[in-house]
């Protein structure tokens, strides 16, 4: 039974719009709507696969125009080449260290402090929660001068602790996030634990964390994203090369005290950053997306 | 939810209760100390590298400070030379205002247009997805050297499209005109996916009963979608425009690395940008802080009125029940 | 007891030093050479390379600022009084005196205007290690085809004028419609400096005094005249690549791929330009301007400090004393890493041997001579900035060299009040 809201009857109403052209009325944005999207994904796509195709070509090829669209013929030693200059496979590991150590401690901390907020009862939770909200708001710039200061105290620039420590401890926002979703559980299944006379400890682990595998995947592959992309913070954090994340090697594959535009190797070394996450992405691509929605519905 | 009839829960489980006398708090408190564990290591995080830090750049604002070297207080001094007597103050703020109202308003609507889109398809919507995703993952770094090339005068695929409609190549990343409007198509193009991904999940939500119930009431596509879609999203919206807003104005990363020093001129010289300069490679951190600072007032307005302006249109749009 | 400096040396305990360097890949590698020397006569002593990612004076004080700095710096000529002024960098005029034989090389063999641009305030920070200032490396092959005479190699020679370069120039720049496929000219180095060099070629000074100047003097016509003809060189005579080509294809990519006749830059890029394929090249002065008297390059010099704040003084002292003395400098010569500084090794057959590519190698010792000193200031940065800012629209053309110098005196001046 249609009922109509505006007019507060529950009429019936006949359509007025012959059958027929109300089909081809939703063909036409049917059509106009896969075309703007393939066009998109077009251009989303286009730029990465000439990445790929400047990385395999010989500079005689790079300098020519109009620009030939397929390396020919296919130079694979750019490859050699920035791996000869910067030491790749060091920073990917790196990279890699960081953001395990960073995610595996966000999952964590934020989804027993998301626990805490979302069903224990203690004296502050609601002022110390309104805390975390104001923090949220607050641009990352703010805090990168003093947290280089305290970086400094604790003697860890330019060290893995000053890479991993301050995000392992887990963000406001991951909190905010994982409190969000476990509001969302029924609180049926913890009451009756409760009555069954399990601790909290006990319940987040057997029932909470379980039902919140959702939202700690899309945690994970949030946190993973931001360290794996993160630019600033290593820039002022890191000096030694043996310590360098991949995107750090890459800004500093084109530095250096000449400017050297060695384009080929430049889209080489930028398809091995982009390359990891990628194809994580390829793998876990559901949790990506219903993170952004679960970000978007805020809760507010 | 009335939960009389139930069996009482303890303590800590109970929803609603409070306190009233300063024993019972203590005693409250201590009652809920395993509580209390849960929470420990994240806040800790958070006082420790984002509360301490936002308070102590406060301090740091009204000192001038090189690090090498002991603070020296100077009052109020950082903030009058930022308003008095550094030009380059007024031209990172110009630059980073002109780069939101380029980026925000564009992004917005080819979100919205690609969030409509995959709403109405019914086939591949994960690959599409999927598709206008991939620019959001991937590093600012990369993005930046790979938009360098394609922005190149010469040999650029830019360049070589404009060629191809018998067009005149441009300056993009070289003539101060060109240049800001380089950033933000990159800009553009790297972030339309995460909001449009957002916004399509907030159309998804909106019951088609709504839809239907308005076209047999004979409302056009146009009146449907103001009435019924805009308002049924709003949310989603404001908060795409708020985070827009506040992630745009700190932009740093593809300036630092494509055009430099803010280049060419100071044509695309951001505020953050001068705030790094200013904090690490000329050592000003008290300054540095400072401008933090005023960056965040400025935000903390806009997204201010954003809010309350966002508030009234989503409540406007319920009126009519 | 034996005389002082290798004895006391060899009675050092086993340690590490960090040594932070500016230095293209071919560079370092030259440079490991120092360093295994220097590891051969004191095994004792570890030498762990730090090569410059990006702006060395950044990351230096970022490192500083973390607590972490290197125990043995590079210092560059523009850069080191900043650091000195802020006690990043140790006294050496005590550590000299005392070591007598070190003295007396320090007083006879170094050459006095480098040792006075290193030293300030009365105190030696640091001790030159290489005389770095630019000259012309041009294209045998390119001259040959075009049945051109090559540049002269004689720093006193007169006829080498700016209007005998811009000819030269044009007759080797080659254009396919409205594209340019051969250059005759392209700026190698840094353009801002470049620019300023080419002008004092012309008479002009860009300061008062060079050591903590007090005021610019770019508004001197000499100056200005300088500053417009070395960026009309790409707007006006388009003999060398403009903003969008040099974004392309940077001056010495350029160079080594056959593709610009002449280049400006100093002698760090030899080795790169010697290990190039198919590329026959040589050395040559500077123009000299319608103004000047003969032709000029800048007294560029790098050399090496130590840390104020380090755990092994006596260790990196001896690391620097090495690289600075004639033992040092003749591996540095023979490696072909740098022009020595030390007169008795400049003339030496070790470094003209070590420059096999080339018939010229004296351009650059002789040079020395022929210099213009760059300024010294604590303000170095702040000035670099702007002074790269707006020279850059003079030379994309969108502003003339006279209105820019005008605007931009007093701000320099300004800076300089500060410092």
């Amino acid at each position: 039974m249609i009922e109509s809201r505006a007019s507060g009857t529950t009429n019936v109403v006949v359509p007025t719009v012959h059958p027929a052209r109300r089909a081809f009325r939703n063909a036409a944005p049917l059509a106009v709507s896969y075309t703007v999207l393939t066009i998109t994904a077009l251009i989303s796509i286009i730029p990465f696969l000439w990445m790929i195709s400047t990385s395999l070509k010989s500079s005689g090829a790079i300098f020519t125009w109009p620009p030939q669209l397929f390396p020919d013929p296919i130079v694979w030693g750019n490859y050699r080449e920035v791996f000869e200059q910067v030491p790749f496979e060091r920073y990917f590991l790196n990279t890699l260290f960081y953001s395990s150590m960073v995610v595996a401690g966000q999952l964590l901390f934020c989804s027993l402090a998301g626990y805490a907020f979302a069903r224990l009862v203690f004296p502050g939770r609601d002022a110390i929660f309104m805390l975390y909200l104001g923090t949220m708001m607050i641009p990352a710039t703010v805090t990168l001068v003093p947290s280089f200061i305290l970086m400094r105290w604790f003697d860890w620039v330019d060290t893995i602790w000053a890479m991993t420590i301050p995000g392992m401890f887990g963000s406001a926002f991951g909190t905010f996030l994982m409190r969000q979703f476990f509001l969302t559980i029924p609180k049926d299944l913890d009451d009756a634990a409760v009555i069954d006379g399990a601790s909290k400890w006990r319940i987040f682990w057997q029932i909470i964390l379980p039902h919140g595998k959702p939202a700690l995947a899309v945690l994970g592959v949030f946190t993973i994203t931001t360290v794996w992309n993160d630019f600033m913070w290593p820039l002022i954090m890191l000096h030694s090369r043996e310590l360098y994340t991949l995107n750090l090697g890459l800004a500093s594959f084109q530095g250096g005290m000449q400017s050297y535009t060695f384009w080929a190797g430049l889209m080489a070394a930028a398809t091995m950053t982009v390359a990891p996450l990628i194809v994580i992405y390829m793998f876990t691509q559901r949790f990506f997306t219903e993170g952004i929605s679960l970000t978007g519905m805020g809760g507010r | 939810m009335d939960r009389a009839g139930k069996t009482a829960l303890p303590g800590s489980f109970a929803p609603g209760r409070t306190l009233s006398r300063r024993r019972s708090l203590l005693a409250e408190m201590r009652r809920s100390w395993t509580s209390y564990l849960f929470i420990l290591p994240n806040l800790i995080g958070v006082l420790l590298f984002l509360a301490f830090p936002v308070v102590f750049a406060l301090y740091m604002s009204f000192t001038e400070w090189d690090i090498l070297t002991s603070p020296e207080f100077v009052g109020i001094g950082n903030y009058r030379e930022m308003f008095t007597e550094d030009p380059l103050f007024w031209v990172s703020l110009r630059n980073s205002a002109y780069y939101v109202l380029l980026t925000v308003p564009t992004t917005l609507l080819i979100a919205l247009g690609l969030a409509m889109a995959m709403n109405q398809a019914v086939r591949g919507i994960s690959f599409f997805r999927a598709a206008i995703y991939v620019p959001v993952l991937t590093s600012a770094v990369a993005v930046a050297f790979v938009w360098q090339w394609i922005f190149n005068y010469e040999f650029g695929l830019l360049n070589a499209f404009l060629d191809l409609l018998r067009l005149p190549s441009v300056r993009w990343l070289t003539s101060s005109d060109w240049a800001m409007i380089s950033l933000a198509i990159m800009s553009i193009w790297k972030s339309s996916g995460y909001f449009a991904v957002i916004i399509f999940a907030a159309l998804q939500s909106v019951p088609g009963v709504l839809h239907e119930a308005a076209e047999i009431d004979g409302a056009s596509s146009w009146n449907r979608f103001l009435n019924i879609t805009i308002p049924m999203i709003a949310p989603a919206l404001l908060f795409v425009t708020v985070i827009s807003v506040i992630g745009s104005f700190q932009v740093f990363d593809q300036v630092y690395l494509v055009t430099g020093n803010g280049g060419p001129g100071t044509a695309t010289y951001v505020y953050n940008l001068h705030l790094f300069n200013e904090g690490f490679t000329f050592f000003r951190m008290g300054y540095a802080a400072a401008l933090a600072y005023v960056l965040f007032a400025i935000l903390f307005v806009i997204t201010y009125f954003q809010l309350r302006l966002g508030r009234k249109r989503a409540s406007a749009a319920y009126e009519f029940e | 007891m034996r005389g002082g400096r290798t004895a006391a040396g060899q009675e050092l305990e086993a340690a590490e030093i960090n040594f932070y360097f500016g230095a293209n890949p071919d560079e370092a590698r030259t440079r490991q050479t120092v360093i295994d020397a220097f590891q051969e006569k004191f095994p004792q002593i570890t030498v762990n390379p730090q090569v410059a990612e990006g702006d060395p004076l950044q990351e230096l004080q970022t490192q500083f600022a973390g607590g972490a700095g290197p125990d043995v710096m590079m210092a560059w000529e523009l850069t080191y009084s900043g650091l000195a002024t802020r006690n990043v960098m140790a006294d050496l005029t005590e550590r000299i005196a005392a070591d007598a034989e070190f003295a007396q090389v320090v007083a006879e063999d170094h050459e006095p205007s480098l040792l006075d641009m290193f030293n300030w305030d009365g105190k030696q920070y640091v001790l030159p290690e290489q005389f770095a200032g630019v000259a012309l490396y041009y294209n045998k092959t390119l001259f040959a085809d075009a049945g051109l005479d090559v540049p002269p190699a004689d720093w006193t020679d007169e006829s080498w004028t700016w209007e005998r370069f811009l000819e030269t120039a044009e007759a080797l720049t080659v254009r396919d419609g409205d594209r340019v496929t051969q250059f005759g000219f392209a700026d190698a180095w840094w353009m801002p400096l470049s620019a300023t060099v080419i002008a004092t070629g012309n008479g002009g000074n860009w300061f008062d005094t060079y050591v903590d100047p007090q005021a610019s003097t770019i508004t001197d016509p000499k100056m200005v005249e300088g500053l417009q003809w070395y960026a009309d060189l790409a707007n006006v005579h388009r003999v060398a690549p403009n903003a969008e080509e040099i974004a392309t294809q940077a001056g010495p990519d350029m160079f080594m791929g056959g593709r610009v006749a002449m280049v400006l830059v100093g002698h760090w890029m030899y080795p790169a330009f010697s290990g190039a394929e198919g590329l026959d090249f040589d050395l040559a002065v500077l123009p000299v301007g319608p103004q000047g008297t003969t032709p000029k390059t800048d007294l560029g010099s790098t050399g090496l400090a130590i840390s104020a704040s380090t755990e092994y003084p006596d260790h990196a002292w001896e690391f620097v004393k090495f690289s600075t003395s004639p033992e040092g400098q003749e591996i540095i010569a023979q490696s072909g890493l740098f022009v020595p500084v030390l007169k008795s090794v400049g003339q030496s057959e070790a470094y003209l041997s070590s420059h096999p590519a080339i018939e010229n190698a004296t351009v650059f010792t002789d040079g020395l001579a022929h210099s213009i000193p760059l300024p010294i200031t604590t303000m170095w940065g702040e000035i670099a900035a702007i002074w790269d800012r707006d020279l850059g629209a003079v030379w994309r053309g969108e502003a003339n060299a006279a209105d820019v110098c005008a605007a931009l005196e007093p701000q320099i001046n300004d800076l300089l009040a500060r410092g």
